[in-house]
């Protein structure tokens, strides 16, 4: 490669370092394009009130996403998004496991925001106040999940790990597979070893 | 080796952390962890002993998206620092691609450092891998703000000396508790292991 190539290269790499990790010195965003709707997240709302399927969550989820770019200026709705998006993930990850609440907090934290994005009037105490609570309501059901998770790790366990999806990883596998090696290699060195020492012993019981 | 494949037009790059036992490696990726949660998919996997102590290894697996035509994947790893895991320090080095060393500042840490730094350029040499032939290496001095508190730490110069005389390699002063530094280091050493693979990106 020559050097251009790859100034460029390092260049682009840099860049979306920066931006992955949230540089120290970011270009300005890009500017919000007014329109948005929030219909549609409304129906994904709505129709995993009715049915959970993993379609639906990821709709939600899309569609928060499609929102969030929209309140990046206004941190306290933005917030709200990123709960609905967190409690999605959350539900789409652990399907029947979740914790039961979790859909309750789907539609409150739901309707907190469309009340934030359809009153722009309303001053800033106010929304706080509604957003203080849903945040609270949050930790409470993150505690309890996280709790949940605990006991069932049991002791030396991290309790957020998917394991299943992880086991997919293609390097995560192939370290699982050179442990497993290693540790059949052990085995046979030891079965080895046994099987010398009981010769030695019989040998020596024969003597 | 990175994983390239060429049809999927992807390269997979193997990081990991490695340094002394209690030197931070674990404190770094759980703070990435946090950085970047709410923009990957992934999990962070720890494998734990119940003193903290990395039993087996941290994993932190995260897609940086398209470079130069690329889908560049990104997988950080940690080691245990512990000198009775080296069969696992060894396992878990196979096939990386790039390396952060977090080097406790702590003065009683000093020859611990040290011997680290020797064992990791022997478990490069037992995949052959020169760690003094160009080896992408980042070096981290952690823990720097112990000093606030009254603890002695090593000076940047001792160091430097002790760690990166012979293989100058970029440094980061860092606190990974607050996490300062921490993403200056990790950016390094993706771009120099990115760097280092470069031909791969024709
Ligand atoms: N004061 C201070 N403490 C730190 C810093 N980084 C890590 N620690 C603490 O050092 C201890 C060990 O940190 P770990 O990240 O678990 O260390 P490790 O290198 O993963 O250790 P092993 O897994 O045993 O190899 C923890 O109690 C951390 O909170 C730092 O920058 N400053
Ligand atoms: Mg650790």
């Amino acid at each position: 490669m020559d050097k251009s190539a790859k100034s460029k290269m390092v260049n682009d790499l840099e860049n979306r370092l920066d931006d992955f990790f949230g540089g120290e010195a970011k270009a300005p965003a890009a500017p919000p394009t007014a329109q948005y709707s929030i219909e549609k997240l409304k129906s994904a709302v709505l129709s995993i009130d009715w049915e959970i399927t993993d379609q639906c969550l990821t709709e939600l989820i899309t569609e928060t996403e499609a929102l969030l770019p929209h309140f990046e200026e206004d941190p306290i709705t933005h917030a709200l998004l990123r709960m609905l998006r967190a409690l999605a993930r959350y539900i789409r990850k652990r399907k029947a496991q979740s914790h039961q609440d979790a859909i309750k907090r789907v539609m409150s934290v739901f309707t907190s925001f469309e009340t934030l994005a359809n009153d722009k009037q309303m001053d800033e105490q106010q929304k706080k106040k509604i957003v203080a609570r849903e945040i609270q309501a949050f930790k409470k059901l993150k505690e309890q999940v996280e709790g949940q998770g605990a006991a069932a790790a049991g002791r030396g366990g991290k309790p957020t790990t998917d394991l299943s999806a992880l086991l997919e990883h293609q390097q995560f596998k192939q370290v699982m597979n050179a442990v497993e090696e290693r540790i059949n290699a052990e085995v046979k060195a030891l079965k080895v070893q046994v099987q010398t020492l009981q010769k030695e012993l019989d040998s020596l019981r024969k003597a | 080796m990175a994983v390239i494949n060429i049809r999927k037009k992807e390269v997979q790059v193997k990081i990991v952390y490695v340094g002394p036992g209690r030197g931070g490696k674990t404190t770094n990726l759980e703070y990435l962890f946090g950085a970047v949660r709410h923009r990957i998919q992934s999990d962070m996997v720890s494998i734990k002993t119940h003193g903290d102590r990395t039993l087996f290894f941290d994993f932190l697996p995260f897609d940086l998206g398209q470079i130069q035509g690329y889908m560049v994947k990104t997988q950080l790893y940690t080691v245990p620092g512990q000198v009775k895991y080296n069969a696992t320090r060894k396992l878990v080095l196979k096939g990386v691609d790039g390396v952060v060393f977090v080097a406790d500042s702590m003065e009683v840490m000093r020859d611990k450092n040290i011997a680290s730094l020797e064992n990791l350029k022997e478990n490069l040499a037992f995949y052959d891998l020169d760690l003094y032939n160009k080896f992408p290496i980042v070096m981290q001095y952690n823990k720097r703000d112990l000093a606030e508190q009254g603890v002695p730490i090593l000076t940047i110069e001792t160091l430097e000396q002790d760690l990166n005389s012979k293989l100058k390699a970029p440094y980061f002063e860092a606190s990974a508790l607050s996490g300062h530094n921490v993403i200056a280091t990790v950016k390094k050493a993706i771009t120099m292991t990115v760097v280092s693979l470069q031909d791969h990106f024709t």
